[in-house]
C-alpha cells in the first residue's frame, strides 16, 4: 500500500480529523523476552476505522525493498496481538503533526529501530515518555512493552477510553526528518 | 549521547551489530495455528501465523521423524540470514503462512523451545 495514499485518504478526504486517537503497541514486553525478539508499532483510530503504521528494515522478507523511500509502512501490523497497549486522544493540531511526521522519510536504523519510533512519535506528538531505552542504549520492543504496561497500571486507557487530549507540546516536525 | 554510545558499542562488537542474524527457536505462545486440514493425498495443510518480529522472519520448519512422530519446527530466522528449512512456507496474508508437510495431521507434533504440543486438529 502507497504510504503518501493512504495517509491522505485517511487525513484529507471527506472526514474531518477529529475524533482521532493514537495507539502505541508491542507484542513483547519484558526482559523474559529475547533482546532482539518481537515489534513495536501505532495506530490511529477514526470513527472505528484502524489505520497501522510500522518502521521495518528494508531487508525484512515481509515487506518491498524500497531503496531511499521511507521505511514507514501501513498496514504491516492489521493482524498482530499485542500484549500492550496505550491509547491517546487527538486534537486537530495533534492529528495533521501525526499525519506530518508519518509522511516524513525515515530509515531504519539499529539506532532507529521501530520502538525507538513508534516512542519519538508519542513523545512528540502527545508529550508523553513511553520509554524504550534497553540495555547498551539500543531501543527494543520488549523495553516499550514494559514501559507501556508501567504507565497503564499507572492510568488505564483503551480504545473506548484514550487518555484525554493534552496541549500539543511545542517541538519542531524538523527534528524526525532526515 | 545515545546514538554516540551506540556508535561506539556498533563498532566494537560486530557480534551486536549483527544482532537478529541468528537463527532461532518460537516459544509455544509465538505461533498461532489457524487452520489444519487433511488433504486426499495425505498430506497436511497448515495455516499459521508466527508473532511480529521487525528482525526476523518464518521462511518455514525444519523436519525430524522420532519414535515414529512427525516432528516439525517453525525456524525464526534472522532477516539478513538464509535458514535452513525442509518445508518452505508460502505468504498468504500479511502475518499468515501456508504449509504443506507430507503427514497426516495425527502424527504431527510441534516443536516449540519451550516444549512440544500436538497438531491442535
Amino acid at each position: 500500500m502507497r504510504l503518501n495514499a493512504n495517509i491522505s485518504k485517511l487525513f484529507f478526504g471527506v472526514q474531518t480529523v477529529g475524533n482521532m486517537v493514537l495507539g502505541i503497541h508491542s507484542n513483547v514486553s519484558g526482559d523474559s523476552n529475547d533482546y532482539t525478539a518481537g515489534h513495536a508499532w501505532l495506530t490511529i483510530t477514526h470513527d472505528g476505522t484502524t489505520t497501522h503504521f510500522g518502521l521495518w528494515p528494508d531487508a525484512h522478507p515481509s515487506v518491498v525493498d524500497n531503496g531511499e523511500a521511507s521505511d514507514i509502512r501501513v498496514g504491516m501490523e492489521a493482524s498482530a496481538k499485542a500484549v500492550a497497549s496505550r491509547y491517546y486522544r487527538l486534537s486537530d493540531a495533534q492529528a495533521k503533526h501525526f499525519n506530518a511526521l508519518m509522511q516524513a522519510n525515515v530509515a531504519w536504523r539499529y539506532t532507529n529501530t521501530c520502538a525507538s519510533w513508534a516512542s519519538e512519535i508519542v513523545e512528540v506528538v502527545v508529550g508523553e515518555d513511553v520509554d524504550a531505552d534497553d540495555w547498551s542504549g539500543f531501543e527494543t520492543p520488549r523495553e516499550l512493552g514494559a514501559s507501556i504496561l508501567e504507565l497503564e497500571a499507572k492510568q488505564p486507557t483503551s480504545l473506548e477510553s484514550p487518555k484525554p487530549l493534552k496541549q500539543n507540546p511545542a517541538s519542531s516536525l524538523m527534528k524526525r526528518k532526515g | 549521547m545515545q546514538k554516540t554510545i551506540v556508535t561506539l558499542l556498533l563498532s566494537l562488537s560486530p557480534a551486536l551489530a549483527a544482532c537478529g542474524a541468528a537463527m532461532k527457536q518460537y516459544d509455544k505462545s509465538d505461533v498461532e495455528i489457524l487452520s489444519v486440514r487433511q488433504l486426499p493425498s495425505g498430506s497436511t495443510e497448515i495455516l499459521y501465523r508466527p508473532v511480529l518480529d521487525s528482525l526476523y522472519y518464518c521462511p518455514g520448519v525444519r523436519l525430524r521423524q522420532d519414535a515414529g512422530r512427525q516432528k516439525i519446527s517453525f525456524v525464526r530466522c534472522g532477516i539478513k540470514e538464509k535458514c535452513e528449512i525442509d518445508v518452505r512456507a508460502e505468504r498468504v496474508d500479511k502475518g499468515a503462512f501456508k504449509l504443506l508437510v507430507p503427514f497426516v495431521p495425527e502424527n504431527i507434533d510441534m516443536v516449540f523451545g519451550d516444549g512440544e504440543t500436538h497438531l491442535p486438529k
